[in-house]
């Protein structure tokens, strides 16, 4: 029987590029089975955009009556994927266009990974380029140690510790392991939780051949010393949730590097005082943040 | 080899012996001294026997013990020549072994004593059935504060669901690697036949579909032989399905020698063809020496729920993997678990779900509910697992939520009979309560319902979900086993009794001020249930495994 792959997308107020993000991945060349759509409560024309989309049986609209962030809507997603029976889920960003043969080259990629690796690979990303073909500086995935042992071995893939969720694929073993993105993130760190979460049992890979289009306003990664008073809030959930996570389920030395270098960081872009003091103070509320999360149950 | 059919009354199953006298038992088919249950355990022990003995003459005085004691009928008791103050000689019986012996010549006859059991000696142990003051002082514990007590068991399997299942290793058994050509079908001699492992001959779902697949057996042409492993009155052991087939009620131990004995006459006097496992623990353990003694011989199992804490049948099945060919499996939940938690190939794994018979025709709903009382039921066995008392403690808190606009009917009967009867004085629901018992239909009552409330500890995927949804019935149910696969995600409830409790009654009260939730619950039901019917059923897929057995 051939496998069921679910794409997940999660879009927020962006109905300017979601149309041409769904159309993207239904002419994959490896189609899809199923096109998730978690409407994160937008409120610009988003519903009347997606109400074209509602004649391809592939397609499913979930429209959440709240905003839950990034890590509620891939939450809600996979879940909704995993309980419709999906061998894969492949997620993305409401700005991610695919390559044609982005999901085929995935696929074999990850496949091919497995077999060389004797082992399940929990994930594999995409090479993530910005509009002018260069990389994107915000998706780049953390390399592993031994990240040149599959390119050793002829494959075009890189084995890595993390990704941003743009463009994953992840099998479903993973999901019935490890359960779902943390909810209580909302935004920013929960890509990078997960994805270093369910590489328990050995880290994920790159597949380079697999390409798609990261749509960002500027083509540029982020850092604490860009924090000012209208993102503040995106920065705060960052601060707190890195937190969590090094004190938690890294090491105390860890934690304490993150903490020394977002301090750095901040000195360095000339932070203001009452930022950073909103940052620590994120910081120490992230000691008492532990979130747990939640499992998947098989339903079809 | 001679194979005897019986007349009425007497089992149907096959004799592997002749009656020279049946001293009155009515094993030759007439009028006897013994039960059509009790002449069914007989004959199974007679046949055991007969396996064991071939050509032989077996001389067996036959007892007869109090209610709720088990029989022995083929440990080593039976050939010890004295038994205890309360058994009763019923009669003795004499009869020949027809299995072919190797060994020419007369011999002695072989004396046995076998031990019929009592009445009412059956649903195995439950987990505070403990021998002492010990277990007084747990069975008071347990039927004085029944919730309260299974707030705390709850309570514990949850930690060790925690921290001791996620670090569960189990030694696998190593894949065989064996070199010598397997043996012909064709070449193999005697009726082609299914060995068959059984828990034993009760009600229950497991064993209801283990009956069916032994009636699809006969169907493609297969004789059954059909084991059990464990202690029961067999009450269903005369069931049509049984009719033909060779029938082994094992009792434990089994004298030295005599199972492989048992073992080899099977190989030698018929086609074994395939091995099929239904809840069986002796047989699983058994499967290598089958795949080791003949490679050809395929083996399947059918798991029908995730024990909590041991993982019970499924836990065995994932050990004796590697000699099971196809792990036949009915939930969704089931085929995650093998596939994707204990690493077992897709390829090994089969999900063909089993449906009830009685649902086909799903009816969409019309109409408003009927003008009466909302009415909330409870089906199923009175048992541990499915916790009758706390169906009760949610009626007795949602009567006292919205007064008397409330009915509730507990359809079922089993070992919390009692306790049932007298929850429904001690919570305060005389009147408010309708007790009903088998035989009267399931049906009756679910044409009486608005809701159906399943509180079990654990379940499989339950027919009654099914024959509730196609009767219009609205389910909520703890959130256990598979039944997400059949239920609303909405109406799913936690395990855990308090919780239960609140928010059962919470939910219920919005189905009963909304018959518009209610509508949707049962939608959902209905586009759950024609998903899953999408794939293979089981009955189907069994058909089909046993055609490619008689290759």
């Amino acid at each position: 029987m051939t496998d069921k792959v679910a794409a997940v997308v999660v879009t927020y107020n962006r109905v300017d590029k979601l149309g041409r993000v769904l159309d993207s991945i239904l002419a994959q060349s490896r189609s899809v089975d199923q096109l998730i759509v978690i409407d994160n409560a937008s409120t610009d024309s988003t519903p009347q955009l997606l109400a074209v989309y509602q004649d391809d049986p592939r397609v499913e609209v979930v429209r959440l009556e709240t905003n839950t962030g990034g890590a509620g809507g891939f939450a809600a997603g996979m879940e909704r994927a995993y309980e419709r029976g999906a061998d894969w889920v492949w997620i993305m960003d409401d700005d991610c266009y695919t390559g044609e043969t982005a999901l085929e080259k995935l696929m074999a990629g990850h496949t091919s990974a497995e077999a060389e690796l004797g082992r399940p690979v929990p994930y594999s990303c995409s090479l993530v380029r910005y509009t002018d073909g260069s990389i994107c500086e915000m998706n780049n995935p953390g390399a592993a140690w031994d990240w040149g042992r599959l390119i050793a071995k002829g494959q075009n893939t890189v084995v890595i510790t993390n990704c941003s969720f743009v463009s994953v694929l992840i099998p479903r073993r993973s999901i019935a392991k490890y359960g779902l993105p943390l909810v209580e993130y909302f935004i920013w760190f929960d890509d990078m939780e997960y994805t270093l979460r369910i590489s328990a049992e050995g880290p994920g890979v790159q597949v380079l051949d697999s390409v798609v289009t990261h749509d960002m306003p500027d083509n540029r990664g982020v850092n604490f010393g860009d924090l000012n008073g209208s993102n503040a809030w995106k920065f705060y959930y960052g601060a707190r949730n890195e937190s969590s996570y090094r004190w938690h389920h890294d090491n105390k030395l860890d934690w304490l590097r993150f903490v020394v270098s977002t301090y750095v960081w901040m000195r360095r872009g000339r932070v203001g005082r009452r930022l950073q003091l909103g940052v620590a103070r994120r910081i120490l509320e992230g000691i008492k943040f532990n979130p747990a999360p939640k499992q998947v149950r098989s339903v079809l | 080899m001679n194979v005897m059919t019986p007349k009425e009354p007497m089992s149907k199953a096959q004799l592997l012996f002749q009656v020279v006298d049946d001293g009155g038992s009515g094993l030759a088919g007439r009028e006897g001294r013994l039960s059509s249950r009790e002449v069914g355990l007989l004959t199974g022990a007679l046949n055991y026997h007969s396996l064991v003995r071939p050509g032989r003459e077996l001389k067996a005085i036959v007892l007869r013990s109090p209610d709720g004691q088990y029989p022995s009928l083929t440990d080593e008791a039976c050939h010890q020549l004295a038994w205890k103050s309360d058994r009763v000689v019923v009669c003795t019986v004499t009869v020949r072994s027809t299995v072919p012996s190797g060994t020419p010549g007369k011999a002695a006859a072989v004396p046995l004593v076998l031990d019929l059991g009592g009445e009412h000696s059956e649903g195995g142990k439950s987990f505070y059935d403990l021998a002492g003051i010990k277990g007084k002082i747990f069975k008071r514990v347990r039927f004085g504060a029944p919730v309260a007590f299974d707030a705390l068991r709850q309570g514990l399997t949850d930690i060790y669901e925690k921290r001791v299942v996620p670090k569960r290793l189990t030694q696998q058994m190593a894949a065989p690697s064996i070199t010598t050509a397997p043996a012909k079908a064709a070449d193999r001699q005697g009726p082609p036949a299914i060995i068959f492992g059984l828990h034993w001959f009760e009600m229950g779902g497991a064993e209801r579909w283990a009956l069916e697949s032994i009636a699809l057996a006969k169907e493609a042409g297969f004789l059954p032989i059909v084991l059990t492993d464990r202690d029961s009155s067999h009450p269903w052991i005369g069931r049509p399905e049984l009719d033909g087939a060779v029938v082994l009620p094992l009792s434990f131990p089994l004298p030295p020698g005599e199972e492989a004995d048992l073992f080899l006459t099977l190989l030698s006097e018929f086609s074994i063809r395939g091995v099929h496992v239904h809840h069986n623990g002796w047989l699983y353990h058994r499967l290598t020496w089958f795949k080791a003694m003949d490679p050809s011989i395929r083996i399947a199992d059918t798991l029908h729920i995730l024990e909590w804490r041991t993982g019970g049948f499924v836990e065995v099945s994932v050990k004796l993997s590697n000699v099971i060919d196809v792990h036949h499996v009915i939930s969704p939940q089931l085929r995650d678990y093998l596939t994707l938690q204990r690493d077992v190939p897709r390829s090994r794994v089969a999900l063909a779900p089993l449906y009830g018979l009685s649902d086909e025709t799903v009816v969409p709903t019309t109409g408003d509910r009927p003008d009466r009382p909302f009415t909330v039921s409870f089906i199923g066995r009175l048992s541990q697992q499915k916790r009758p008392y706390l169906f009760l403690r949610y009626a007795a808190a949602l009567k006292k939520a919205v007064g008397n606009d409330v009915k509730f009917i507990v359809h079922g009967d089993g070992a919390l009979s009692d306790e049932t009867d007298a929850l429904v004085d001690r919570y305060g629901l005389a009147g408010s309560v309708e007790l009903r018992r088998p035989p009267r239909p399931v049906d009756d009552t679910l044409a009486d319902s608005d809701l159906l409330v399943i509180s079990s500890d654990n379940e499989g995927l339950t027919l009654t979900t099914f024959e509730a949804t196609a009767m219009n019935v609205a389910v909520l149910s703890t959130d256990v086993g598979s039944q997400a696969s059949l239920v609303s995600g909405r109406a799913l409830l936690p395990r855990q009794p308090l919780a239960f409790i609140t928010e059962a009654v919470k939910l219920t009260q919005a189905v009963m001020s909304s018959e518009a939730l209610r509508k949707q619950i049962i939608a959902e039901q209905q586009e759950k249930i024609t998903a899953l019917k999408e794939l293979p059923d089981a009955r189907g897929w069994t058909r089909a495994l046993y055609e490619g057995w008689k290759a």
